[in-house]
């Protein structure tokens, strides 16, 4: 590489990307293959493999073929993109590869087999901005996301990257990027919203010999995953913003805490770092302005609590990830005792844009209180699933049905689940509010981190508020009463009600609860616990109340609430049941109507799930 | 069978062929001795997986041989045939370490059926010694062992602050956190052994049992919950015989749940040893588990 020798000046970083770019002709044939860890399951890697087998093969040599992070549309991976045209193929499969170079790389032509076909209006869309998963997105945080290769500096240079770092060291003072980042508007992406830019001054302001920043990469919301895509997609992003910040701040020292179940994440952040340190971008006398920083990742091991930002210092510091009561805020007294600033993965990725193109370009985008945009991964019942980036204020109604496509095989949406385990579920009659963080605090959710799991009619919700409550017991640290005991006490009952055997005043019991626990508990994980099930009692009593007093599961989930039976009428006698059966509690001679021994069931779905012919039905029954 | 061999020492020409013959189409390599003394210098110098020994040699004393051969190797499965079997020489043959004592009248097939329980129970033996031998090393009493943690430790210049870093390297080594080796890291750093216990205990990444060689991850995520997440962790359960958090018998195969890996687009997920498996319905697990056996 011609790339190893430091970087000394903006001069030199600016005559370094002007000659990479040079060197990529924008006209140029190349393949982008999505590597993110959902088309990596499909076999993108194989198929990365494949295309620089069958190219070398060819004597192609001109043809650079990428592996990128996340594309974002992870239902349809792997995805292929062949630049200059942005010839979008989804679903690629290793024996398609050989078509794609002789007809798409050699002669220009298209693979019309793989490409988008609109479920609507049942036209083929060429290229990604068409398909209306990408039609509707703003894309500033995932800017680079499938674009570049990851692990290469070159690439993120010449996209432009660094560039605001270039100018934050030697146009701006500390003081400048921190009012550009107020006026902004930009608020931390972690699900609280609390302004950035007045962290930063609080930070800077105060008098200490050593400062730290923290980026907070310990992604634990079940159901989110963009955090992952953005230090998996886009490394250098997270460095520079983090270079930005401490700069602005004062800080000298940074580091990355991220989820232990990401190490795909750890490998490109840790490649990164060493690029930069390597190019003079990190270390001492940054671009030879003089300020020296440097960065450490931390591995977490997983604990949800983590997240919280005084027990995410606890871990860093090498102990047990347990919170501790505010103030002092972590901005006074932080890690090792000296102001530390911690923000989300996310809303350090959103500082080089309002740093290269200013507060007043930012504070153009979203609503009046939420600026920008924000990622989500919508999951769950949905068609399209993946990670999305909008405009805040775009509403729930567009995110689920003309970006993700509507429901999944056409069913009734239920609800929308947003903010993890401490958020809340959105009824569909308040489907129309735009998402920023007022709104949702208002239908009585949160912004959280962003994970939106759509549900729909088969979706139990007193079965999602057992899982989130659950989830919250197992996470617990143990530390404060309210939250240890009241929480698992709230699983009790919703597990009692889940087993048919819930009682008078159950619901009642569950709201002063949760009161006592939202207000006693000592941190974040405790204080909204209560909030999956106060929002799913306010929208979806009916279901509580079937529960307890019919003994009935609408949703046909809860087992000890329903029966498998078969539907003689509509069994065609296939087998296909009687083999999934674990158990083998199905019988009946072929082409005759099965037989499905009641005692035998353990109501685990096999059948349901292979059946071919809705011949199997999950009933509610009464129980007396 | 193949490649294993049986060595026959057998008097009665008839039933030698009678056994030649059997042996021979159930796959063994048969090998004949004429003596006891070719019998023992085979055993000693090329030894069978197996022996099938007349007891009645002419002029000579079978029990006697028997004893002299199971002395040079006392874990051969010896299987002794009698023309006329009797109590007194059962108990007898038993004690001198025979495997097993028949009937020469008994069919031929018997004889190779005892043949392959013999050989079966020789080749459990040792597989259980291999992992008695392995589990010697996995508990990490021995100073070489505790060398490799030292030098995770002398990574980081045995700070304090890299605790959790070190028994994230250390577990990544051994598969799981050795008792001894947590007495040997407090021990090491100077801090106390509750701090380094209570770690190993708090984060759920970290393990105080053995895992076993696959460990099979199923998501808990809240996507993967709604799209049957559930129902994907009970087939595993079923399939393996196992509850999340423990290791199969054999050491194959760990279950555990993890709350959400981040790939909620293929809804729901496994991971067996670090490879995804999304979009997954009960029927598709032990065709994985399969791949795996």
């Amino acid at each position: 590489m011609a790339t190893t020798t430091r970087l000394a000046s903006v001069a030199d970083l600016d005559a370094l990307r002007k000659r990479l770019s040079k060197a990529r002709d924008p006209k140029a044939v190349s393949i982008s293959i999505c590597a993110g860890t959902g088309c990596r399951a499909h076999g993108s890697m194989e198929l990365f493999e494949e295309f620089r087998r069958q190219l070398a093969e060819l004597g192609i040599k001109d043809v650079d073929v990428r592996a990128t992070g996340c594309h974002g549309f992870c239902e349809r991976g792997p995805l292929v993109v062949i630049f200059p045209k942005k010839i979008f193929y989804h679903g690629v499969k290793v024996k398609h590869v050989s078509e794609i170079i002789e007809k798409t790389i050699k002669k220009g032509e298209v693979v019309e087999t793989l490409l988008y076909k609109d479920p609507v209006s049942g036209e083929l869309d060429l290229v990604e901005d068409e398909v209306p998963f990408y039609a509707k997105q703003q894309r500033i945080v995932f800017r680079n996301n499938g674009k570049i290769d990851p692990t290469s500096i070159e690439d993120y240079i010449a996209v432009g990257g660094y560039a605001a770092l270039g100018k934050a060291l030697t146009k701006m003072k500390p003081a400048e990027i921190i009012s550009e980042v107020k006026k902004a508007g930009l608020r931390g992406r972690g699900g609280a919203g609390f302004p950035t830019g007045v962290k930063w001054e609080l930070c800077h302001k105060q008098p200490s010999d050593e400062k730290y920043i923290i980026c907070n990469g310990d992604e634990g919301d079940p159901g989110a995953f963009m955090d992952r895509s953005i230090m998996e997609g886009d490394p250098h992003a997270v460095l520079e913003g983090m270079t930005i910040g401490a700069f602005a701040i004062g800080a000298g020292k940074g580091f990355i805490y991220v989820r232990a179940e990401y190490p795909l994440a750890v490998s490109n952040l840790a490649c990164a770092l060493e690029q930069s340190r390597e190019l003079g971008l990190l270390g001492e006398n940054i671009l030879g302005s003089g300020f020296d920083f440097d960065i450490n990742i931390v591995r977490g091991a997983g604990a949800f609590v983590c997240g919280e930002e005084t027990a995410l210092m606890a871990s860093v510091e090498g102990r047990e990830g347990r919170p501790r009561p505010r103030p002092p805020f972590p901005v006074v007294s932080g890690l090792w005792g000296k102001p530390t600033n911690i923000n989300n993965v996310e809303t350090w990725v959103n500082v080089p844009p309002i740093v290269e193109k200013g507060s007043k370009w930012y504070a153009s985008l979203g609503t009046k209180k939420s600026k920008g945009t924000k990622v989500f991964s919508l999951v769950g019942k949905v068609k399209n699933t993946g990670l999305i980036e909008v405009q805040m204020g775009t509403t729930l109604r567009e995110i689920v049905y003309e970006i993700g496509g509507g429901i999944l095989k056409d069913k009734e949406l239920k609800a929308v689940q947003t903010g993890g385990p401490s958020g809340g579920c959105i009824p569909t009659h308040l489907i129309d509010v735009p998402v920023d963080f007022e709104e949702l605090a208002k239908a009585g959710s949160i912004m959280g981190s962003g994970g939106l799991i759509v549900m729909d009619e088969d979706t139990c919700m007193v079965d999602v508020a057992r899982y989130f409550v659950e989830f919250l017991e197992e996470e617990s640290c143990g530390k404060c009463t309210p939250c240890r005991e009241g929480v698992r006490r709230m699983r009790e009952i919703l597990t009692r009600i889940c087993d048919g055997e819930g009682r008078r005043g159950d619901i009642e019991l569950l709201e002063e609860l949760a009161t006592a626990i939202k207000e006693a508990s000592l941190c974040g994980l405790g204080s909204t616990a209560p909030n999956p099930v106060l929002t799913t009692l306010n929208y979806f009593r009916d279901e509580y109340k079937a529960h307890i007093y019919d003994k009935r599961c609408p949703a046909k989930v809860c087992k000890a609430l329903i029966i498998y039976r078969v539907v003689a009428e509509k069994c065609t006698g296939c087998q296909r049941c009687v083999r999934a059966c674990p158990v083998n509690a199905i019988s009946g001679p072929r082409s005759q109507p099965h037989n499905l021994d009641q005692k035998k069931c353990i109501k685990c779905g096999a059948c349901w799930e292979v059946c071919r012919f809705d011949a199997i039905a999950g009933d509610a029954i009464y129980v007396e | 069978m193949a490649g294993l061999s049986v060595l026959v020492l057998e008097t009665q020409k008839k039933h030698l062929d009678r056994l030649r013959e059997k042996l021979g189409a159930a796959g063994y390599d048969v090998r004949v001795a004429d003596s006891s003394q070719s019998l023992i210098s085979e055993v000693s110098t090329d030894p069978p997986h197996a022996v099938i020994l007349d007891i009645n040699l002419p002029g000579e004393d079978g029990l006697h041989l028997l004893k002299t051969v199971h002395d040079v190797l006392p874990e051969l499965p010896i299987i002794v045939e009698a023309a006329e079997p009797t109590v007194e020489e059962a108990v007898e043959v038993m004690r001198r370490g025979a495997y097993n004592y028949i009937s020469k009248r008994s069919p031929a097939a018997t004889a190779v059926e005892v043949l392959s329980q013999a050989l079966e129970r020789e080749r459990m033996e040792a597989e259980t010694k291999e992992k008695a031998r392995e589990r010697k090393i996995r508990t990490f009493d021995d100073p070489a062992s505790l060398a490799v943690i030292d030098r995770i430790l002398a990574r980081h210049h045995y700070s304090d602050a890299m605790l959790i870093s070190y028994m994230q390297d250390i577990q990544e080594e051994l598969r799981y956190l050795p008792q001894e080796a947590l007495r040997f890291i407090a021990r090491r750093l100077n801090v106390s052994l509750p701090r380094v216990y209570g770690i190993a205990t708090f984060y759920k990444s970290f393990s105080l049992k053995p895992r076993g060689k696959y460990v099979v991850q199923v998501c808990m995520g809240t996507a993967c919950h709604v799209r049957g997440g559930g129902k994907i962790l009970e087939s595993f359960e079923r399939e393996l015989g196992v509850p999340p958090g423990e290791t199969t018998y054999d050491e194959r195969f760990s279950l555990e749940s993890v709350r959400c890996v981040g790939c909620c687009g293929l809804a729901p997920v496994f991971i067996i040893n670090g490879k995804f498996y999304g979009n997954m319905t009960q029927e598709q697990v032990p065709k994985v588990l399969g791949k795996y056996e």
